[in-house]
């Protein structure tokens, strides 16, 4: 019934996502575009250093990587992570709706 | 991609055919527990503090510590399992404002998120946290 996904890489991903700003950064990143610091703060209202913060930690998390080209780093989503935790998400969910089921065929039998 | 909203946690919301005391009396027994939440709850009691196991056919187990506990409305558990995240699961119940139903609703979500969460509201709420964040705060 349930998928076993590794506990540290489905906790890493929705520490991630619990920070709004780096949930905006990785709805960018997940766009598919190539991303820089630079690019991102031009577009979201923080400054570059905070971006560049963010983005060191989702590296750090393994939820993106970096490569240089030419003078420029570029981010882009690692997507493993992110598959298993809707894997996580998606077997919980349907735990619950069997539980759900249960109880109320349970109050419904009175 | 819902997850992003909702800070990682699972959500489930559901209107129960009764009214909440008999709905409570299916939460709050761990016999009733037996029925519907796993296949073998082993749990003296639904009171915080209490510690326990459940279990599900294939195998599946978590240890399970209750955190809160108020009556007719809430109940807030840890799930600890070897094969997924330690999570948060918090069960709740409201009186249908359309009927005589039982609203309930079931959050889960894994601890580093609601930890994270905690943090990260830390600043920017003027009210403290509140619900899960409170628990884990």
């Amino acid at each position: 019934m349930r998928t076993a996904p590794d506990d540290a890489v489905v906790g890493a991903v929705f520490a991630a996502l619990a920070d709004p700003t780096r949930r905006r950064i990785v709805g960018a990143l997940a766009e598919g575009r190539p991303v820089t610091a630079s690019s991102l703060a031009a577009e979201l209202p923080v400054t570059r250093q905070a971006v560049a913060k963010h983005l060191a930690a989702l590296r750090d998390a393994g939820l993106a990587c970096a490569e240089s080209v030419g003078r420029e780093t570029r981010y882009r989503l690692t997507p493993a992570p992110f598959a298993e935790a809707m894997a996580w998400m998606a077997g919980t969910g349907a735990g619950w709706d069997e539980r759900l089921a249960r109880l109320e065929r349970r109050l419904a039998a009175g | 991609m819902r997850l992003q909203d909702e800070l990682g946690a699972v959500h489930r919301e559901l209107i129960l055919p009764s009214r909440r005391d008999a709905a409570w009396e299916l939460l709050s027994d761990p016999r009733e527990l037996e029925e519907w939440l796993a296949d073998e709850v082993e749990l003296d009691e639904v009171r915080e503090g209490a510690e326990g196991v459940l279990r599900w056919g294939g195998g599946d187990e978590c240890r399970v510590v209750v955190e809160e506990v108020v009556p007719r409305r809430r109940v807030a558990m840890r799930w600890e399992r070897d094969g997924g995240p330690d999570t948060l699961v918090e069960v709740t119940l409201d009186d249908d404002p359309a009927g005589d139903g039982t609203v309930i609703r079931v959050l889960e979500a894994p601890l580093t998120a609601v930890r994270a969460a905690a943090t990260t509201l830390a600043g920017a709420s003027t009210g403290g946290p509140a619900g899960p964040v409170a628990l884990a705060a």
